[in-house]
């Protein structure tokens, strides 16, 4: 594989990528700086180079949170390693060269086994059966920085997301290994990013026994036929395909059985959700009860196209862009010029799996010239689509509203 | 299934002459005021050269707008993250700026005194915070 020192791009070669499709490239505004604009209030933000990474939006620095710009999803179906999002919690985040040592790491698989186990990466890889699975991974909390109201949190627009083929072991087989006792009721999951004072919750995860046995969670060492970037979990993560990033713990190094339901911050309060159907409550109230988040609601996007292009009236256009849902895929994709008072139906791409994003194309023939919106809405296999208002939560989460491409046809 | 050796998986990861990660300075600079120092001075340590370092994060670039109270976010908040994790807020309510702050302090043990926060309050409401309802 390329040595990721010398990964090509240089952010001066991204950002002169050409006049015309710079606002592409960059997903936002570009602004002729180092800058883009996300389109919210307070949406200026730096495009920066991290390691193995192409120049990227950031969104914070310490401990780095990082965005995709929209155009790489229109580049293919896999977003590639060098552009998939990174977001962290902790302060010491991500873990030191030393912690990840590929020479000292290990994985222990603790709590209530009858065999605690510890693997190193050879081990666990010459042990278990090596599986793949395409699958999305998206932030909670992508899309927050559009909420009206405004909430606070990580303030992203829709780049924290991306769908890349994952290589790894069950989870499942791991845990038989140590062998279940009777009584275990939940699997927890913890990394190597720690926090630097000793009063902050260590980002541990929990998942129910019958989710951390289903067989399409995997221990995770590769991403598109390369390892695990540093920013993306190396040497190893958990793959929850279909479930929020929070899940998808990263720099993975002890698992623990439990007979008791974990209470940790990062289940409770935090990562949390009203317990409604579709998550949401009159916008500046506060749920009554709330649930830990899980799966993904459906979405779709027109990546073709960036907010406000300008297009030749009468010259036909393919629009091309991708959706998915939480695992049971898609169905439909339909799209509309005028506002949601005709839909056409869009040709659906290849299915690379339930898991992964599916391509989406349709040909479009603008006639009039002004102002035109591109309004996509996905419908899945369980017959759930996307609402043409925005749902509201006080954390921010899970954005599927029909998103709006501004278009100018003249 | 065909599996790689360790050795071709891994190998890139662990390229020779790097230098040390750059958070070390960091944890070195918390037990004195340097830190707060040289963020007020808006030049910061981290990876101040272009470097090709696979292992080296870029430098912090983001600042605070001056005001009344900058110091106490300075010295306080930067601990444990960036600036940005402020600046790139909505404008938010007193309320909420207030709830964040609490939040850092309940459940993150941000060691903020009682008697420093209506000053950080006074600071992140006049330089990010939404104007006050009228009454």
């Amino acid at each position: 594989m390329a040595d990721p020192l010398s990964l090509p791009q240089s952010r001066r070669r991204f950002l002169a990528a050409g006049s015309g499709a710079l606002a592409i490239t960059l997903g936002g505004l570009a602004r002729g700086d180092d800058t883009v604009e996300l389109p919210f209030e307070n949406g200026v933000r730096p495009v920066v180079k991290y390691p193995q990474k192409r120049p990227l939006i950031q969104l914070t620095a310490r401990p780095p949170q990082l965005e995709t710009p929209m155009a790489v999803f229109n580049e293919g179906l896999l977003t590639p390693n060098d552009a998939f999002f990174v977001r962290y919690h902790l302060a010491g985040a991500p873990p030191s060269r030393e912690l990840l040592d590929p020479a000292a790491y290990k994985l222990s698989v603790v709590g209530n086994v009858e065999s605690p186990l510890s693997f190193s990466l050879a081990e666990l890889q010459s042990r278990f059966e090596a599986v793949e699975v395409t699958a999305v991974n998206q932030c909670s909390g992508n899309g927050r920085g559009f909420f009206k109201p405004r909430v606070p949190g990580g303030q992203m627009g829709n780049g924290a997301m991306g769908c890349a083929r994952w290589k790894g072991v069950r989870l499942a087989e791991v845990l038989r290994a140590a062998g279940l006792r009777t009584g275990s009721r939940q699997v927890l999951f913890n990394g190597l990013d720690r926090p630097l004072l000793p009063s902050v919750p260590d980002f541990i995860k929990a998942l129910e026994m019958d989710q951390g046995l289903d067989p399409e969670l995997l221990l995770a060492w590769e991403m598109n036929g390369e390892p695990l970037p540093w920013l993306n979990g190396f040497p190893l993560r958990l793959v929850v395909p279909g479930h929020y990033g929070t899940y998808w713990i990263k720099h993975l190094h002890e698992i623990t059985v439990t007979d008791a339901e974990f209470k940790g911050y990062w289940m409770d309060p935090a990562y949390r959700i009203p317990d409604d159907p579709c998550a949401h409550i009159e916008p500046g109230t506060k749920p009554r009860h709330t649930v830990p988040i899980t799966r993904f609601n459906v979405r779709s996007f027109l990546t073709s196209l960036s907010d406000g292009v300008r297009v030749a009236a009468g010259a036909p256009v393919r629009l091309r862009g991708i959706a998915f849902d939480g695992g049971s895929g898609i169905r439909e994709v339909i799209v509309s010029d005028d506002a949601g008072r005709t839909w056409r139906g869009a040709e659906l791409g290849r299915d690379e799996g339930r898991h992964a994003f599916r391509e989406w194309t349709l040909d479009w023939r603008p006639a009039a010239t002004g102002e035109r919106e591109i309004w996509v809405r996905a419908t899945n296999r369980l017959g759930q689509s996307q609402p043409l208002e925005p749902l509201w939560n006080p954390a921010g989460y899970m954005r599927n509203v029909v998103e709006r491409v501004r278009v100018s046809v003249g | 299934m065909r599996r790689k050796p360790l050795s071709s998986t891994l190998s890139p990861f662990v390229p020779r002459g790097t230098r040390e990660w750059a958070w070390r300075p960091v944890l070195r600079c918390l037990t004195s005021t340097a830190l707060a120092l040289v963020l007020a001075s808006g030049a910061l340590p981290l990876g101040a050269q272009p470097t090709t370092d696979a292992w080296k994060l870029p430098a912090e670039k983001a600042d605070l707008k001056p005001g009344a109270g900058r110091e106490l976010v300075v010295g306080q908040c930067v601990l444990c993250h960036s600036v940005d994790y402020i600046t790139t807020q909505p404008r938010l309510a007193r309320g909420v700026w207030q709830a964040t702050v609490e939040k850092m302090r309940g459940k993150y043990g941000a060691p903020v005194p009682t008697n420093s926060v209506p000053a950080l309050l006074d600071y992140l409401v006049a330089a990010y915070g939404a104007p006050a309802p009228a009454k």
